[in-house]
Order: structure tokens, then C-alpha cells, then sequence
């Protein structure tokens, strides 16, 4: 509740509005917004302007522009495609040299303007064309390389993406393991207003970048709350991409993660592991070109270091959760993804048999170390009698039960018991029809979060008094996806903000509205 | 592209040196003597900086001391041979406190270190040295320390001081160390085998705490009590921060390994970027990955060594600097944490040294420019060995130059040192001082003042 | 199946981690199911004292899970906040039950802030457990919300109040959770006890010890606990510490003594030694988590070599079919905030001795204005 004030409280507003007014469907929630060229030919203009943050920020920044639109940050994001030959023309309308360069890509040649230290640049009012082939996919990232201690911090950054030659539209390389259902883009930065107060004052002689001491914290160039504000957004006008990743259940999200400044920062998903499958644009594998991802690593927080690149995939299937996600009774048919590993019982099982053990057909399904919630029926599912066990493997498809007759008050449909089976009896390892464990406290011993829908079960909404929850239309899960450099929750001294942005997953069921890939690109010729 | 006449007294240093290089090629314990100094560093901007830093007063054949006696930051690099398992430092100390030297990485596994504690004013033990130190000097007389490591294990790593490292180790005393498995190889894999090597040795200077050590302000009860307001204005790649003209690296060849050894011994995390280039990232802290990793960019954590391989496949000139963008010189752009690596720099071959002498000068440029200069042998009437300057200029035809080794040329302001190669390696190799002699007859001249064997 | 949209509510406050008031009481669920793991926190207020000797205002954890009558934890959890929080650790296959009573802020009557637990790293998690105030639920002063997770996966985790997340981590709501692989009783290649069900050993261990990177900013401290503007923006951390001590209170093997003064109630609030013993031929594993708000750390163990055999909670092998050994040899380990990893230390051939585990980012050798000290420890091999 602290430091907490109105322009913030403003933007809130804003943002909620703009959700709700967007109802279901957000926009661009599917996938990178950027600027693709017939030509492969693209006019970035450096320039300078001011970008809006949450807390009331103004700030005079440095940015590329797409040929002469605004100044934006961060730079366009350029989608490429593998084996392009690629152009790119940098006008500079600064009043300092400024230049691009273009890590992880060979040989870029550049041509015009004078040698600075890292590239050739663009001297004021002056020209630079570079030119490389984007000759492998991959997530990258192109900067300033003239005093780009300062020009990065300034603002001159953006995003490479260059899609593979093999199903470039849901593979980020040219593997399969890289198979992706949706994606999205991670650019993280991070600026010091004190070195922008300077510069925009016209003391760039004062600025002393050893005693940069950041502030502000974006993603793709805003900070919570704007980054869940559409993209592009009136009130942002120099900061048109936004991160409201969005999923349906079971679908995976590749997430390519760039950082884009100088600090380090420990991007946390929320909701699961992730998966990391390339760095600088390289899958992780033992061989490269034929192996596929086989070296990548199973992560909860991602070191997104500066310049590098980084490729994820996450997915969500609630599995494992040890109560039914979706709220269901036995009688309710099973939803896609929903675990329900079902086999035949070997072995009989008689009434009050506990520590014996069981043995079914065929265990493939059903967990190798934990224990598990099982039902046994006979006959068709839900069956009219059957049984909640818990079990734990011994070897192979031998189980211990370690607890039966389980769940009995919550069973509200078909209630009816048994505890004598015969062999050639069915059971399922699953969390169907679990009730949640436990028992939510009174309402009125809860603060509830404004995604929050009011109920524990993916897809139901619940009860919640006036003023609190009620921007999560399709009762999703809302899970924060943020640096856990816990500082840059802050937008200028004021939390929350920052490095932050909510994912949601979605109901598999059909009657929400599918969301297609909706990405706001540009196509210059 | 020139042809050379022979010239003897080439060929001649050459085979001594390869001769001496031969017989003490045997196995033994490599032994360094080390001496902590103070020096005083001067930075681009014209602060000079009051450092500590090592110095190698001599070595035991076949180590080598690299700038036998003079203080530097970092300190001499210590090489051990490939057919050493023992390392030994003797240590001299010149300090006005304590020092010793550990190697993270290494084991003193016969004993184990003995650290030496303190006792606060509340009775607590705290560490003021991990191992045994070197006592100050009092008067006259240096502290003195040795420190033995059995079992030599191959691999890039850094030594540094093991007491107060808070302070002593900003303050400078740290240097490279390395083996390798074998000539040309880093580690006991092919995967790490190397024709050309390169090291990037990362250090950080907060003038503020230099200063206050050196006039004595800092400890308890003074001006600066912890390192905690640490705040580095310098940021130093070999023992230098770049500025403008700074010489690039020579990284070998196109289609060559080269190893890259990137050490930081700074208190930040850095993460240097290869500008151009991937590479094989093949270790980390001496310890050889089970897969390498292809990056163009490499998180290099404070105090971390990590070691990788380049294959250009071109030549030119491609920057390598630290992407956290320390790359200013205090509050002046167009420093720090920034290195060239000049790939096929058309340097002298192996073979023009046989022949009349050539030298080939890179300088750094965006446009990849190589620069060559010829020196003849003139024999004369004194016991001097001259070298006129017959031609320089610019090479165009760089690709006649594969297959050569390459050679550096340093300048200290009166005179030139040239390193010359011997073998591909070139950690193997002497050493020509040159010296500028003025003379009327228009022509330039050099003397050759000294030849010596040397680590490069 | 139903499928239910709830209206949207058009006036909206925007306070929203706005409290009510309520007519609360303790209520703790530990049903009778099999394979039950019950632990009961309260989250409030308490104090700490750094290596130095200044003393710290915190917010933070206790646990309670023993206090029999529930009303009684409102009392007892009072000012008895620990940093690190307390230790958390469950077994695979454990349904586990977590009870969070929020016994208030005793220093800060005017505060009112809900809490929650985030379990950090619990995969597939839902958001009703998740403790992200955003979305979720938090619970108010003087009430009791029950968290229940099926542990399936073994490993390193963290747990903490995600409510107003930069404050309350700040300030120090912060603890490990360990959860156990099944494959512990077995023996593999002479171990019992391991981190991951490697099938191997080669996750085995001997003894285990935690190495939870943190760090505080005395400023935010004293701001808090003094009721002025937190300075959020300047926030940077001078007292950097191994579970919740700066060197040397880290190798105090017992509890450190109450912080001297009397508004805590001479409660001992930092109960986690960072004193490694082992005997020579042992495999130490060391939990390894950073929960700084601030800065990443490298941590190095100098004389013994570092395997690093986990990562988040993660044995460290790659996806099948291959499942490859991504395991590896270090000297240090770069951490950022909210990262784990499982490092054995095999002693076999290590000589008995002293053996330091430090930061190699040197300037958090100190406790704030105090040399010698920070995050730095000692393994003692006998």
C-alpha cells in the first residue's frame, strides 16, 4: 500500500479498462509484434522522443523508428526468415554518431558513413547500410554499438527473429524440439532517468555510466501495469508492443527471452518449469544440426543476461495437481489433457486389504516414484460402485496401496461404495472428481487479486464481494511471469511495477471463444 | 609475396633458442618466485593508480618467467608444463601487510591450507588469510611464503591473493595460471585442441578504494572501513583498459582453433560478446565440459574462468567486449572492457625470419588494414646487430600469408619488443628487443639489444 | 460440465491488496488422509541482528506447527519472525497441507497487510496456491488459509510471501523447501539419501546443508520499522548473508541469540547455522538458493571441487530418450534471485581442514561498513 500514488492508480484504471472493453479477447495476445519487409530491405531511423512509465515517468530516450514513424522503444522488431539477405538502412536524426550491430550474425558488411569502434556509423543526418544473411534461426538482438554504455541505456535496442526453413511457423529452429504451439517475446531493460535527465538537458558530458544505477525495469519496452495495456496503445505511442502471453491448456509457449540491457535478471515463471532449448540462438544439443534440443535444461527462473538470448518452451496441463482442476464430479466427461491413465487390475482386491499390494496390466501411465490417487470400478466409467486407493509402486506394475476408502463425504454423484474387487476390475491413476483438499477460509478473511475469478477450478468464476477480482473474463489462470530481483518490482521508487506481466491459461474447453495469433505486424516493402 | 635473401644470424637465435628449448624440455617441478610490490598503474585519463601486483624474480627451467622482474597487474601468467604435476611459488613480500596466494581450482591436497584467524572484540574467529601468508615487510626484510600444488590438473585458472582478498585483490595481486594436457591442447579431449591462444584476463579498479589504501585511510576506525561502496571507474582487459589505438590480439588464422582463455578476476559479473563470431564454449574454471556450448556471448561470473574455441572462417578484426557495457574509462566512452581479435593478421612467417627479416604491424581498424614494415640485417663492424628499415606500407594480399605465425610488437615508448613464435604455439618463443637508434644517413635503424626466451 | 462466466464488475476499487475487517479465527486443516505432511506458519514481524551488531526490523515466518492450541499461535507467532524462515521439508508423495495464520505486524499497528506462501518452482502449480496476490487469494490479518500440494518432484525449492513482493522480500519473508525423492531409503552404491531419483546414486549424499544466499538493505529496515517512505528506488543490499547471518555468526553452530532488544521478547530469530562439518570421505550436498531482491552472487567453495548435480529443482539430465548428464565440475556458481541448485562436495581425498564457501563477488565480504564478514562460511572436514 505504500507509495502508491495516482499516476499509477491512473494507468491501473486504464489498463483494466482496456481489458474489460476487450472483454475476451485481448489483443495481439498470440504471438511477436514486429516488421516484416517484401524487400528484406528496412530504413531504421535513429531519433529521439520520450516514452511514458507507469509511475508518471517521462523520459527523453534515443530510439529506432521504423523509416519516419515515431521513435519507438524498443526498436522494430525485425522477423526474418532463414537465408535472407538482408539490408538494413540506419538514418541517423540524432545529434551524436549512432550505429547497429548485430551479434550472432556473420559477416555483416556495412557500408557509408565512418569506422567508429565497433561498426561503421551513421554520423548525424548521415547513412549506414548493413548487410548480412540471416543464415541460421534463432532469437537476437541488435543495439548500438557506438558508446553503447550509454546509447543502449538510451534506448537504441530491439529484436531479431529469424524463423527456420523448416516449419517456420511453429518450429523456432530446425528440429522439432523447438515445436511451438504459441509464442512471445521477452526484450528486458532497464534505464537510469538520471542519465536521460542529463542528456535531454543537453549535458552528455556529465553522464558518467559507471555510476549507472537503474530504476525503471521493462519488458519489450514497458513496465507493469502497461505491459498488459494493447499493443500498440494511444497512450503509449513510443511504446507500441505489450506482453500478455496467453495459452490454452496443454499448448506449449515457446518463449524467447533477450536481454537487452546491461543487469542480469532472474526471469521467474510462474505456474511451471520451463524449458530452455537454445542459447544465442543455438539449440542446446550434443550434436549439433542433427541432435535436437537433447542438452535442454528444466528451469523455474532463467538467468536472462545481457546480449544474450535465450529460448524457452513452457506448458501448462495442471497435471499432478492431486485435486480435479476443472471441478468436476466422476460423472463429468474427462477434458483434454486432463490425466486418466486407465488398466486392468491383475491381481483381486479384497475388502479392508491394506499394505497389499496389487498388480496391474499395463503401468506405463501411472507414476514411477510418487505416490498416487487411483480409482477402481467395474464396468463402464463412472461405474455404480468403485473405490478411491492410494498407491505407490514397488516394481514394475506391483503396487502398494497405502490408503483406501478415500474421498468418501465429497462424492456427490453416484455415490456409491465398494471395496471387493476381482481380478479384471478397472482402474485409472487421475485426480477426476477430486474435491479441493481443503477448505477456503471465510471471504471475508481474504484479499482477493483482481484476476482472480473467485473459484480454485480452471474455467469457474466465484463468488467475490463488490470491488475485487473481476478482470479475468474466462476465469483463466492468471500466473506472474517477472524478474525475482524482487527490485525491479518498481517503477521509480513505486511498487508494484517493473520487470512484470501476467500469463494466462485458458480453459481448453471450446466454448471460449479460440484465440487465434493476432500479432500486429508491419509489412514495409 | 617478398622475396628475402638468407640471413644467418636469424636462423642462428633460432636454433639456439629451439635448443634450448629442446633440453629443458624434461619433466620437473616448475618453481616461480614471486615477489608482491607495490606499482603505480597510469590510466588513459592520466590518474595513475597505486597497485599491488606480483612480479617473477626467476623461475626453475623449464618455467619460465614472463617480464623476469618487473611488477605487474595482472602478475606474470605462470605456465606449467604440460609434463609438470607439481607447481611451486615461492613468495617474497614487499608489502606493508600480509599476503599469500591460492589458486581456486587447484588443490594443495597433500595438507590443507591453514588459514589464519582473528578473534573480534567479541570473541568471534574470523579468517584474515585462507592459508599461510608471507609476513609483511618490516625494514629491510620481506615476508616470505611457499606454497606447493601436487597434482597439477590442466586448465585456465587464476592465482590471487588468499588473505584479505577483499581488498587485496582489488588492490591487484592476481595473475593467470595455466596448463595443458599437451602441447596444443587444453584439455584431455580433441575437442579442445588448439592452434592458436588468446587470453582475456578481466579486472576492475575502484580508484576510490586504491587511493584510500594507498595514503592509509583505510581499516577500522578510518576513512573507509569495507569494500561494501565498491563502485569500479576502470575496467581492464590484460592489465589495460582500452583506449584508442590499443593494439588488437592476434587470434591465429581463418579455419584454425583458437583458444580463448576469459578470466575475470573483477568483482562484477561481465558477460563478454564475441562480435561475428560464435564459439565453442568447451570449460568452466579448469573443468572440461561434458558438451560444449555454441555461443556468441559467455556469462563470466566474478572470479570465473571459462575457456573456448573460435574457428573464424575469415579474417579480419572482430571485437570481443564485455556486454554489460563497462565500457567507458571513468566517465570517457571509448574504453574498458575491449579487445580485438585480429584473425590472419599477416604478421612475419616463421619462414621470413629465416630469411631477411619481416614484420608485419596490425593496427586496429574498422576496415581491417594490416600493416607491414621489412628490417634488414646489416652486418657491421661492431659487435651491434642493426636493422635497417627497407619498406613499410600496407598489405593487400593477406591471403599469401597463410600458414604464418603470428608475431606481436610492443612498444614501451623508447623501445620495440618484438615476440616472435617458434612453434604454432605460442607460449613457445623469444623474444627481440629492439631499440630505436637515431642516425643521419636517412635511413631507420634498429638495434637489436637483447634476445631472450618468453612466455607470450 | 458447466461452464460459468461471472459478471464483471463495473465499480471497481483499485486498492488491490485492499483488506477487510473480519471476525477471523485460526483454523488449521490437517485431514486424516495417507500420506499426510502438515506444517503450520505465522507470518508477522520480528528482529534479526547482523554480524555487526546492528539490529534489523523484519517481516517474516515462524513456525507454529507444534503450538497444539490454535488460538494460541496469534500469541505465540507474535514478533517471532526468523530469517531465514523455517525450513521446509516433505517428502515425494506426500500430500502436504500448509496452514499460514497471519498473527499482524506487532511493530507496525497501522499495517494491515494480508500474506501469502508461494511455493517457488511447484510445477503445474494453480493459482489458488500460488500466493500471487494478483491472482490469487492472500489472508488477512488474524485468519488461517490451508495450502494443499501434491509433491511429485524432489528438489530445492523456495518458499515466500509473493504479497507486495518487493517489501515483504525485502524485509525477509523468506525460506527454503526441500522436497525429498521416494528413492530415499534405498541403497546405491553405498548411500541412502539422495537428491534426485537418479537411479545411479550419483545424487547420493551423506549430509546435507543449507547455503541460502539473501541480503538485506538497513535503510529499507530502519524506514520500515520507523514508518517513513520505503526507499524503494535506492535499494541496494550491504548486508549480504548465508541463512540469514553474515560471516562469522554464519558458522555459530547453534541458534544465534536474540537480537538485544526488548521489544522482541529475547526470541532467537536466526536459527540456520551455516557450519558445513563432514568426515573425510563424505559427500556434503549443499542446497544452494538465492532469495536476494537485489543483486546475483557467485558462490565459491575454494579447495573442494563443486558438482553441481541440480538446478531449480531439476536432477540435472536432459529430456528423453537421452536423459544426457548435464552434470558438471566448477569452482563457483552464479545465482540469481529466486534459482537453486544441488551441489555435492565429494571429500574423498580431501585432507581434514578448514575450507571456506564465499562470495567471489568480494565487496559483500563485509557487513555493511564491517570488514571481514558477509556472505562467507566454513566447511570443517575431520
Amino acid at each position: 500500500m505504500k507509495n502508491k500514488n495516482l499516476f499509477l492508480k491512473t494507468r491501473l484504471l486504464l489498463m483494466i479498462l482496456s481489458l474489460m472493453v476487450l472483454g475476451v479477447s485481448f489483443s495481439a495476445e498470440g504471438a511477436i509484434d514486429g516488421v516484416i519487409s517484401s524487400s528484406n530491405h528496412f530504413t531504421l531511423t535513429a531519433k529521439s522522443g520520450y516514452i511514458d512509465t507507469p509511475e508518471g515517468g517521462h523520459l527523453f530516450t534515443w530510439g529506432y523508428a521504423l523509416n519516419n514513424a515515431n521513435m519507438q522503444y524498443p526498436g522494430p522488431t525485425l522477423l526474418l526468415k532463414q537465408n535472407d539477405v538482408v539490408t538494413v538502412t540506419l538514418k541517423n536524426e540524432l545529434t551524436v554518431p549512432v550505429s547497429i550491430v548485430f551479434p550472432g550474425q556473420p559477416d555483416v558488411a556495412a557500408t557509408g558513413g565512418v569506422p567508429g569502434l565497433l561498426t561503421m556509423e551513421a554520423p548525424p543526418g548521415g547513412t549506414v547500410d548493413y548487410m548480412f544473411t540471416a543464415s541460421q534461426p534463432g532469437t537476437y538482438t541488435y543495439y548500438s554499438g557506438t558508446m553503447p554504455e550509454l546509447q543502449v541505456e538510451m534506448g537504441l535496442v530491439g529484436a531479431i527473429i529469424v524463423r527456420p526453413s523448416t516449419n517456420p511457423s511453429t518450429q523456432a529452429y530446425n528440429h522439432a524440439s523447438s515445436a511451438y504451439d504459441r509464442e512471445f517475446l521477452y526484450l528486458l531493460t532497464e534505464m537510469d532517468p538520471e542519465i536521460h535527465r542529463k542528456v535531454s538537458e543537453g549535458r552528455m558530458n556529465e553522464v558518467d555510466t559507471t555510476t549507472f544505477f537503474p530504476v525503471n525495469w521493462f519488458i519489450n519496452g514497458r513496465s507493469l501495469p502497461d505491459t498488459l495495456l494493447e499493443a500498440p496503445s494511444l497512450l503509449l505511442p513510443s511504446q507500441p508492443y505489450n506482453i500478455v502471453p496467453r495459452m490454452r491448456v496443454g499448448e506449449r509457449v515457446l518463449v524467447r527471452m533477450i536481454g537487452g540491457g546491461r543487469d542480469f535478471h532472474p526471469l521467474h515463471l510462474h505456474g511451471n518449469h520451463h524449458k530452455v532449448i537454445a542459447r544465442d540462438a543455438r539449440l542446446l544439443e550434443s550434436t549439433p544440426g542433427t541432435s535436437g534440443a537433447d542438452l535442454a535444461e528444466m528451469l523455474f527462473s532463467t538467468t536472462v543476461a545481457s546480449g544474450q538470448t535465450t529460448d524457452a518452451i513452457f506448458t501448462w496441463t495442471g497435471e499432478n495437481l492431486g485435486w480435479d482442476l476443472y471441478g468436476h464430479s466422476f460423472a463429468d466427461p474427462l477434458v483434454s489433457n486432463e490425466t486418466f491413465a486407465e488398466t486392468t487390475l491383475l491381481s483381486s482386491l479384497s475388502s479392508n486389504a491394506f499394505s497389499t499390494s496389487l498388480t496391474v496390466a499395463d503401468a506405463s501411465g501411472f507414476p514411477a516414484t510418487s505416490s498416487f490417487r487411483a480409482i477402481v470400478w467395474s464396468g463402464t466409467f463412472p461405474g455404480t460402485t468403485r473405490e478411491i486407493v492410494r498407491l505407490k509402486r514397488s516394481f514394475g506394475n506391483t503396487f502398494t496401496i497405502t490408503g483406501r476408502g478415500l474421498e468418501m463425504i465429497p462424492l456427490t454423484q453416484g455415490n456409491v461404495e465398494a471395496s471387493n474387487w476381482p481380478s479384471g476390475s478397472r482402474i485409472a491413476y487421475t485426480d477426476h472428481g477430486r474435491p479441493v483438499p481443503v477448505k477456503l477460509p471465510d471471504q471475508l478473511d481474504l484479499t482477493n487479486g483482481m484476476f482472480w475469478s473467485g473459484s480454485p477450478f480452471l474455467g469457474t468464476a466465484g463468488p467475490l464481494p463488490p470491488g475485487e477480482g473481476g478482470f479475468n473474463p474466462n476465469s483463466g489462470f492468471f500466473f506472474m511471469w517477472h524478474s525475482h530481483s524482487e527490485k525491479e518490482l518498481t517503477n521509480n521508487n513505486v511498487f508494484p511495477g517493473g520487470l512484470a506481466s501476467m500469463m494466462i491459461v485458458e480453459h481448453p474447453d471450446p466454448l471460449i471463444a479460440p484465440f487465434a495469433d493476432n500479432p500486429n505486424i508491419t509489412v514495409v516493402p | 609475396m617478398r622475396k628475402r635473401s638468407a640471413m644467418n644470424i636469424m636462423k642462428r637465435i633460432l636454433l639456439m633458442m629451439l635448443f634450448t628449448l629442446a633440453v629443458s624440455g624434461m619433466a620437473s617441478a616448475a618453481t616461480f618466485n614471486l615477489r608482491a610490490d607495490v606499482i603505480t598503474k597510469a590510466m588513459p585519463d592520466g590518474a595513475v593508480i597505486t597497485m599491488w601486483g606480483f612480479a617473477c624474480d626467476s623461475a626453475t627451467a623449464p618455467a619460465v618467467c614472463p617480464n623476469q622482474g618487473v611488477v605487474t597487474v595482472p602478475g606474470p601468467q605462470l605456465v606449467v608444463p604440460s609434463n609438470d604435476n607439481t607447481l611451486t611459488i615461492n613468495l617474497t613480500n614487499n608489502l606493508s601487510e600480509p599476503v599469500s596466494i591460492i589458486i581456486p581450482g587447484q588443490q594443495q591436497n597433500v595438507t590443507a591450507m591453514t588459514p589464519v584467524k582473528f578473534t573480534d572484540s567479541q570473541g568471534r574467529k574470523r579468517v584474515m588469510s585462507f592459508t599461510n601468508q608471507a609476513a609483511a615487510k618490516t625494514g629491510s626484510v620481506s615476508g616470505t611464503a611457499a606454497y606447493t600444488w601436487n597434482n597439477v590438473r590442466p586448465g585456465s585458472f587464476i592465482y590471487q591473493s588468499g588473505t584479505h582478498p577483499a581488498v587485496q585483490i582489488q588492490m591487484g595481486l592476481y595473475g593467470a595460471m595455466k596448463k595443458d594436457f599437451a602441447t596444443g591442447q587444453a584439455y584431455n579431449s580433441s575437442s579442445s585442441q588448439y592452434a592458436n591462444e588468446v587470453i582475456l584476463f578481466y579486472s576492475e579498479i575502484d580508484s576510490a578504494l586504491h587511493s584510500a589504501v594507498a595514503t592509509g585511510n583505510y581499516g577500522p576506525g578510518k576513512a573507509v572501513t569495507s569494500t561494501t561502496h565498491y563502485e569500479p571507474k576502470y575496467f581492464l582487459v590484460n592489465g589495460e583498459p582500452f583506449s584508442a589505438g590499443k593494439a588488437p590480439v592476434l587470434a591465429g588464422l581463418p579455419n584454425q582453433n583458437t583458444l580463448i582463455r576469459f578470466m575475470n578476476i573483477g568483482l562484477s559479473d561481465l558477460t563478454p560478446l564475441l562480435q561475428g563470431l560464435y564459439m565453442n564454449i568447451i570449460s568452466e574454471d579448469g573443468n572440461l565440459l561434458r558438451y560444449p556450448r555454441n555461443q556468441y556471448s559467455v556469462i563470466l561470473a566474478a572470479g570465473k574462468t571459462i575457456d573456448a574455441i573460435i574457428t573464424p572462417t575469415k579474417s579480419g578484426f572482430y571485437p570481443v567486449y564485455d556486454r554489460r557495457l563497462k565500457l567507458a574509462n571513468g566517465p570517457s566512452t571509448g574504453g574498458g572492457m575491449l579487445t580485438y581479435l585480429n584473425v590472419n593478421s599477416p604478421t612475419n612467417c616463421t619462414a621470413n625470419v629465416l630469411s631477411n627479416f619481416s614484420l608485419d604491424l596490425p593496427i586496429v581498424n574498422v576496415s581491417g588494414t594490416n600493416l607491414f614494415a621489412d628490417l634488414q640485417y646489416v652486418p657491421g663492424t661492431t659487435s651491434d646487430i642493426m636493422l635497417k628499415l627497407t619498406d613499410y606500407g600496407t598489405i593487400t594480399d593477406s591471403g599469401s600469408f597463410s600458414g604464418c605465425q603470428a608475431s606481436t610488437l610492443t612498444f614501451d615508448g623508447s623501445n620495440f619488443k618484438l615476440h616472435v613464435p617458434l612453434a604454432r604455439y605460442s607460449n613457445s618463443g623469444f623474444t627481440l628487443d629492439l631499440q630505436y637508434v637515431p642516425s643521419t644517413d636517412g635511413q631507420i635503424w634498429f638495434r637489436l639489444t637483447s634476445v631472450s626466451s618468453a612466455s607470450l | 460440465m458447466k461452464m460459468r462466466y461471472r459478471y464483471l464488475i463495473l465499480a471497481i476499487s483499485l486498492l488491490l491488496f485492499m483488506t477487510n475487517a473480519a471476525i477471523a479465527a485460526v483454523n488449521v486443516q490437517c485431514p486424516g488422509v495417507p500420506d499426510r505432511k502438515c506444517v503450520h506458519l505465522s507470518s508477522g514481524d520480528g528482529f534479526v541482528q547482523m554480524a555487526d551488531g546492528t539490529v534489523l526490523f523484519i517481516f517474516g515466518f515462524s513456525d507454529v506447527t507444534n503450538v497444539i492450541n490454535p488460538q494460541a499461535v496469534l500469541s505465540v507467532g507474535e514478533l517471532a519472525a526468523t530469517f531465514s524462515a523455517p525450513t521446509i521439508e516433505v517428502s515425494e508423495g506426500d500430500q502436504f497441507y500448509l496452514t499460514l495464520t497471519n498473527v499482524g505486524m506487532k511493530m507496525r499497528p497501522d499495517l494491515f497487510d494480508p500474506h501469502t506462501v508461494h511455493f517457488h518452482g511447484f510445477p503445474n502449480a494453480s493459482t489458488i496456491f500460488d500466493g500471487e496476490p494478483m491472482a490469487s487469494i492472500a489472508i488477512n490479518q488474524g485468519a488461517s488459509l490451508t495450502y494443499y500440494y501434491n509433491i511429485v518432484e524432489p528438489g530445492t525449492y523456495l518458499y515466500h510471501c509473493h504479497v507486495e513482493a518487493t517489501e515483504h522480500m525485502q524485509m525477509g519473508m523468506l525460506g527454503n523447501l526441500y522436497v525429498h525423492p521416494s528413492q530415499n531409503g534405498k541403497s546405491i552404491n553405498g548411500f541412502t539419501k539422495f537428491v534426485y531419483n537418479d537411479g545411479d546414486g550419483s545424487t547420493g549424499y551423506d549430509v546435507e546443508f543449507p547455503l541460502q544466499v539473501g541480503s538485506f538493505d538497513p535503510r529499507f529496515h530502519i524506514a520500515n520499522l520507523e514508518i517513513e517512505p520505503l526507499p524503494f528506488a535506492g535499494m541496494k543490499d550491504t548486508y549480504p548473508m548465508f541463512n540469514g547471518r553474515g560471516y562469522p555468526d554464519t558458522v555459530n553452530p547453534g541458534v544465534l541469540p536474540s537480537p538485544l532488544i526488548a521489544e522482541n521478547n529475547f526470541k532467537p530469530s536466526q536459527p540456520i547455522s551455516s557450519l558445513i562439518t563432514a568426515t573425510k570421505g563424505q559427500r556434503i550436498l549443499l542446497r544452494i538458493s538465492s532469495v536476494s531482491t537485489v543483486d546475483f552472487h557467485t558462490v565459491t567453495v575454494l579447495g573442494i571441487p563443486m558438482k553441481v548435480v541440480g538446478k531449480d529443482a531439476r536432477m540435472l539430465r536432459g529430456p528423453a530418450p537421452d536423459y544426457r548428464d548435464l552434470s558438471y565440475y566448477t569452482n563457483s556458481l552464479q545465482l540469481g534471485g529466486g534459482e537453486t541448485a544441488d551441489v555435492i562436495l565429494d571429500t574423498t581425498g580431501i585432507s581434514p581442514g578448514t575450507y571456506f564457501v564465499y562470495t567471489t563477488n568480494l565487496e559483500h565480504l563485509s557487513n555493511n561498513e564491517e570488514d571481514f564478514g558477509g556472505m562467507m562460511t566454513e566447511i570443517i572436514i575431520n
